[in-house]
């Protein structure tokens, strides 16, 4: 049974995280979740220290994170990646000075926001399903460079990536965030989604049944097998890229030797 | 005139005598020898051994896990004009202890002087314990378990060595020292039967996060069925969750451990879908000396009769 939800559970976020991968790769704000997972740490851990509900001081914390990312234009000419790292490293150095006053804290602040895909039981399915299905509904839909519309793309984000984190951990998430989207990455501009998608479910099946039968930690062999048959989609996708245009452009150079030659007058 | 002479006098002398207390009572405390710990355990074992005539520090706080400890500036500082440093050994401090024994410049502290006391100078790693599942002996390195003083004897042989070892810094004092590592044996020996009994009458066979608890189901006779997590921090595979799932079944399993600073979301899991009970037990307590360290023990025991029922 544990075998199935590991399965059901890889499965859901290949659903949602390589469609969304593809548009954090796109603004190229690839750190995102791994700032904004730290910034519900942190949060958390004060809610230990201030002796009130982690989970709220949490949800209040990442709330003011979007808020403040949002404010950040798309067009900026500030690093982005930059200024996201720069928020995961304030975060994770305010939340170790946190956990140092907490020594009971330790254990149970690690479990909460970072967690294991072995851990995952139908209910923590049942969550993740519903935040991906509003997530999505939130950062797909196009939207314009404004405060407004980049609050949406961030709170649709968030819904998704900090709950995912919290049900299967940050090596996972990352890993489907990013590793699809740039092997289907083309001509410096997104692939098909559908090609993400199945990369990202094969590996999924592919590296839970071969985690089983090898008696291997399940959620790195998820992740090498993802990066393995991402890495050959994307040579092939990359030849296919290369040979196109080549192609094109040799036809094009037959084409005008074979033109007619005009008299000039 | 005379009465004005006498007054000074008077207040010379008390200025004179505030100043000698002064000076004595910071000196007396001084003299005596600063202990540092790196566990809140040893803190009460030495504790229990020095009593009045050391002044004992520990490092961690209980609670806290001693693999992943962060030291301060202010560790530095206070390792810095220790007298003995007594660390659990067997590489439970390996991470940091090194470097901040450097950073102290404390050269009577640093292994192999007088001043440097582990517990794998005094102690062997035990055996592999009984029913333990073949996988897990694989996976399993007795030598490097450095969980010794949750076993009451090994506290006890540790507490002796101790004693002989704090005389040795402290040669005024070396009887105290001795007379009261034996008080702290006596008191130990006249609980650990009732311990034993109590564990024996309550617990089958258990499952364990990780080794920590070995030495303990060794002093107390109770059966190891398998650790969630056989290497620590390493995931463990679902083929081994459904093995220990199998082993439950067969051995009636009621119970899995899990130490205070460890996640608890894949033995959580585990337990739910073998419809057995997940308890956190601690590996230290708050309380001062033999107290503190007997405490340790009847609370556990006294955990683990209730969540067994």
């Amino acid at each position: 049974m544990i075998l199935l939800t590991v399965l059901i559970a890889t499965l859901v976020i290949a659903i949602s995280l390589p469609v969304l991968g593809q548009r954090v790769l796109k603004r190229r704000i690839v750190f995102v979740d791994l700032a904004l997972a730290q910034v519900a740490a942190t949060g958390y851990a004060l809610g230990m220290a201030l002796q009130m509900p982690g989970i709220l001081i949490a949800i209040i914390t990442t709330a003011v994170a979007v808020v403040l990312m949002a404010l950040m234009d798309e067009e900026t000419k500030l690093p982005k990646e930059a200024v996201m790292g720069a928020v995961y490293a304030f975060a994770a150095s305010l939340g170790m000075i946190l956990l140092s006053l907490l020594p009971y804290g330790e254990g149970q602040l690690m479990g909460l926001m970072f967690g294991s895909i072995l851990g995952i039981n139908w209910e923590g399915i049942g969550i993740l399903v519903a935040f991906s299905a509003i997530g999505l509904a939130l950062a797909l839909p196009p939207h314009s460079n404004t405060y407004h519309g980049r609050l949406r793309f961030y709170s649709g984000l968030c819904l998704i990536i900090v709950p995912a984190i919290h049900a299967i951990g940050v090596l996972l998430v990352f890993a489907y965030l990013v590793m699809p989207a740039l092997s289907v990455w083309r001509h410096g501009h997104n692939g098909p989604v559908w090609q993400a998608t199945a990369i990202t479910a094969v590996a999924s099946i592919i590296g839970t049944l071969a985690a089983h039968f090898l008696d291997l930690p399940p959620s790195a062999t998820v992740v090498l097998t993802l990066g393995v048959i991402s890495l050959i989609t994307g040579i092939i996708i990359h030849r296919k890229v290369i040979d196109k245009p080549r192609s094109e452009e040799k036809r094009a150079d037959d084409e005008e030797e074979n033109k007619p030659v005009t008299p000039s007058i | 005139m005379a009465s004005k002479q006498t007054v000074l006098q008077s207040r010379m002398l008390f200025i004179t005598c505030l100043w000698v207390l002064m000076t004595l009572i910071p000196n007396q405390l001084q003299s005596k020898p600063l202990v540092i710990t790196t566990t809140p355990t040893l803190g009460q074992i030495a504790e229990a051994v020095g009593g009045i005539d050391v002044q004992v520090h520990s490092l961690t706080q209980v609670g806290q896990d001693p693999n992943t400890f962060f030291p301060r500036p202010s560790h530095v500082e206070k390792i810095s004009t220790a007298s003995l440093l007594f660390s659990a050994g067997f590489g439970l401090e390996s991470t940091w202890l090194p470097t901040l024994i450097t950073l102290s410049a404390n050269v009577s502290i640093a292994p192999g002087q007088t001043g440097y006391f582990s517990g794998d100078d005094i102690i062997e790693a035990i055996g592999v314990p009984r029913g333990m599942t073949s996988d897990s002996m694989a996976q399993w390195s007795p030598d490097k378990n450095p969980y010794w003083w949750l076993d009451p004897e090994l506290g006890i042989k540790v507490a002796l060595a101790l004693a002989i070892r704090l005389g040795e810094i402290d040669p005024v004092n070396a009887e105290n020292y001795r007379l009261r590592a034996l008080e702290f044996t006596t008191a130990i020996a006249n609980e650990l039967p009732r311990w034993r009994d109590y564990m024996n009458i309550h617990t089958g066979a258990i499952i364990t996060y990780h080794n920590t608890y070995v030495y303990f189901m060794k002093a107390m006779h109770i059966e190891l069925a398998g650790f969630v997590e056989p290497k620590s921090g390493i995931e463990p595979s679902t083929r081994h969750l459904s093995k220990l799932i199998d082993i439950i079944h067969q051995k009636k399993v009621k119970l899995i451990w899990v130490e205070p600073y460890n996640s608890r979301i894949i033995a959580r899991r585990l337990a739910d879908e073998a419809g057995i009970r997940l308890m956190v037990l601690p590996d230290s307590v708050e309380g001062y000396g033999s107290e503190g360290y007997i405490g340790m023990f009847e609370k556990m025991v006294e955990r683990i009769a209730r969540w067994s029922q």
